[in-house]
């Protein structure tokens, strides 16, 4: 396992449990660290590194259950991937927590190899979404330092009109149009029209037709 | 002492036959003392007579004749030896002798030689009754006091034979209690079985997991001999507690007489709340639980007496199910109760008793549950009173119900 940096925490209030996965978790190179309860992982602080959350959803009636954690992770934006471990799930149980995103519902006892693997799958997509979070802060920084004319022509650009058209469509020269593109293409460190077009999707909202069949572009 | 002298108590039936003839053979001996007695006399009275005074005789052998004769033999002889000595002094003392005839002079020394006769007698003879009256008396008393004794000893062998049939019956009665109460626990152990099977489930869980690590510790390279060390010892501490839930429930339904030994409530009590941790966390029921530390122990069976608070705290979830406008809370607690008991509440603020009357509580049969048979609380009692203990019920404030139960210590902290 190459995830060095990645982290994953354990929820478990049965201290052997807990200490067993850990070890578990150790065991095959991944750094654990484990909480006796939703409370006290939620009181420490947020990782800086691929995380994931194998939780124990010890009771389906004990309140606050593993669904109820779930609830509240995603209302407070913390999209930690969830890994649910429990000794009595029932169908309905283990549809609600896939359809809030959990990687896995496993039932106890748990075979090493469906753990680690949800583990990994938890982390890596914990991994992408940084990364993906990371490249859309960068893009947000360097769309931030374009001037008002320049993401007016990267949003026309980016919905496919062409210089001619958004040169027609903002009255400038076609020239004007190709000197702020390629500034726009300098700034957001874009090496060709598509990289500005996956930026510019994280970015700017969507429009709400297609370009195809209108002449003008919304404005950003 | 001759028979006749004895009281008017009936011999033994088949000694009658040889009773008659002994009696007139004693008949004539009695008979005859009088005779030699007042002949002894005569002969005596003449000797002295010939020897210190022979004018003037004196009569006293012939009064010793007649006490003795009266004295020994009984009214019949006395009366006849007072005849017969008057025969003799008139026929023989008396001049002119050996005629029945007495001079005038002679009237007065003999009507007093009578009447001293008659009186010595008379005197003998009652006091002779009174002697007999008294040894009746006493004979009777004995008699009596034998029949009381007797009396006595049949009520005592009665007693004891009702006592020994009581305690037949208790410990019938015990047996059946303990056969009763067990089989409540099973079913109590059978609806808690989704908690129990997690109680064992989490250690199981905690071997494959650590098991599956010093695997992989060992795999490594190098490998990792101080990690996998630590989790085979990990493995052994969840396989024992393990063992500790297996043997607390087997123990729990196990078929065994009573076994009183000094036990620690706050102990019993954890080792109950250990069991239904699954099932409260399952219904959502918040545990408040304080044991006064240092409590000295109480004699008891360890199983019943955990029956005794499984029961209550199985009670209590059962009454907490259903309530919706407040969260379930189950409170159990120990404390001291004066100087002589342990004090063991367990409270829950469920739905109470709705009306029902607290003394029907705890009688058999009497249940308020849906579908319950009414047994628990009256195991409950029962188990309380074998150990020489109360339990006591009360509404709770402001819902619910509070169930209180006292068991006297045995030993000084």
């Amino acid at each position: 396992m190459t995830d060095t940096d990645a982290v994953v925490f354990i929820i478990d209030d049965d201290a052997q449990v807990r200490e067993a996965f850990v070890n578990l978790c150790r065991s095959v190179g991944l750094e654990a660290k484990a909480f006796a309860s939703t409370d006290a992982f939620l009181r420490a602080a947020p990782p800086d590194a691929p995380a994931c959350l194998v939780l124990d959803i010890r009771f389906p009636g004990s309140a606050p259950s593993g669904l109820d954690f779930q609830r509240r992770l995603i209302e407070a934006d913390n999209p930690i991937p969830i890994i649910f471990i429990t000794g009595h799930g029932d169908v309905p149980m283990s549809v609600q927590a896939m359809k809030s995103g959990a990687v896995e519902f496993l039932l106890k006892p748990v075979r090493e190899q469906d753990l680690l693997d949800a583990i990994r799958h938890g982390i890596e997509r914990d991994r992408r979404r940084r990364a993906e979070e990371e490249f859309v802060a960068v893009a947000r920084r360097r769309f931030d330092a374009l001037t008002a004319r320049e993401r007016e022509i990267m949003a026309l650009v980016t919905q496919g009109f062409l210089n001619k058209q958004i040169a027609a469509e903002l009255g400038l020269s076609e020239i004007t149009i190709k000197v702020h593109r390629s500034h726009v293409m300098q700034k957001m460190a874009a090496r060709s029209l598509v990289d500005l077009v996956r930026m510019s999707d994280r970015l700017l909202p969507a429009p709400t037709v297609p370009p195809a069949v209108v002449t003008r572009g919304n404005p950003p | 002492m001759s028979v006749s002298q004895l009281p008017a108590v009936e011999a033994a039936a088949p000694a009658r036959s040889t009773l008659f003839t002994h009696l007139s053979t004693q008949a004539v001996y009695r008979y005859s003392l009088p005779v030699v007695a007042v002949a002894a006399a005569t002969v005596g009275t003449k000797l002295l007579g010939v020897a210190i005074a022979p004018d003037r005789p004196s009569f006293f052998l012939f009064f010793a004749a007649v006490v003795s004769s009266s004295w020994f033999a009984g009214p019949g002889p006395g009366w006849l030896s007072v005849a017969l000595s008057i025969l003799a002094v008139d026929y023989l003392v008396i001049p002119p002798t050996y005629v029945l005839d007495f001079d005038a002079k002679d009237i007065p020394r003999l009507v007093a030689f009578v009447t001293c006769c008659v009186s010595a007698n008379a005197l003998s003879l009652q006091r002779r009754r009174a002697e007999a009256a008294l040894r009746q008396a006493r004979d009777t008393l004995e008699l009596r006091v034998c029949e009381r004794t007797a009396e006595l000893q049949a009520i005592n062998d009665r007693l004891r034979a009702e006592a020994a049939e009581r305690v037949r019956a208790e410990t019938a009665l015990r047996a059946t209690q303990t056969a009763l109460a067990r089989a409540a626990r099973i079913m109590t152990v059978g609806e808690l079985t989704a908690s129990i099977a997690h109680e064992i489930n989490q250690p199981l869980a905690a071997v494959v997991a650590n098991a599956n690590a010093a695997l992989n510790w060992l795999r490594r390279d190098p490998p990792g001999l101080a990690e996998a060390t630590a989790s085979v010892a990990a493995i052994v501490a969840a396989g024992e507690r393990a063992g500790d839930v297996i043997g607390r429930i087997r123990a729990l339904v196990a078929k065994r007489p009573p076994d009183m030994t000094k036990v620690d409530p706050g102990e019993i009590v954890n080792s109950v709340l250990s069991l239904v941790h699954g099932e409260l966390a399952t219904r959502g029921i918040a545990l408040d639980h304080a044991f006064e530390p240092g409590l000295p122990r109480v004699t008891g069976d360890r199983v019943q007496l955990q029956q005794l608070v499984l029961n209550l705290v199985h009670n209590a979830m059962e009454a907490m199910a259903g309530v919706s406008d407040r969260a379930p809370c189950l409170a159990v607690r120990t404390m001291r109760a004066g100087a002589a008991a342990v004090a063991l509440v367990v409270e829950d603020n469920g739905r109470g008793f709705e009306g029902a009357d607290i003394e029907d509580l705890f009688e058999p049969f009497h249940s308020t549950k849906c579908g319950g048979m009414g047994l628990g609380l009256s195991i409950c009692r029962a188990i309380t009173e074998l150990h020489g203990g109360r339990i006591g019920a009360a509404p709770g404030v402001p819902y619910g119900a509070v169930f209180r139960i006292t068991l006297p210590i045995t030993e000084q902290p």
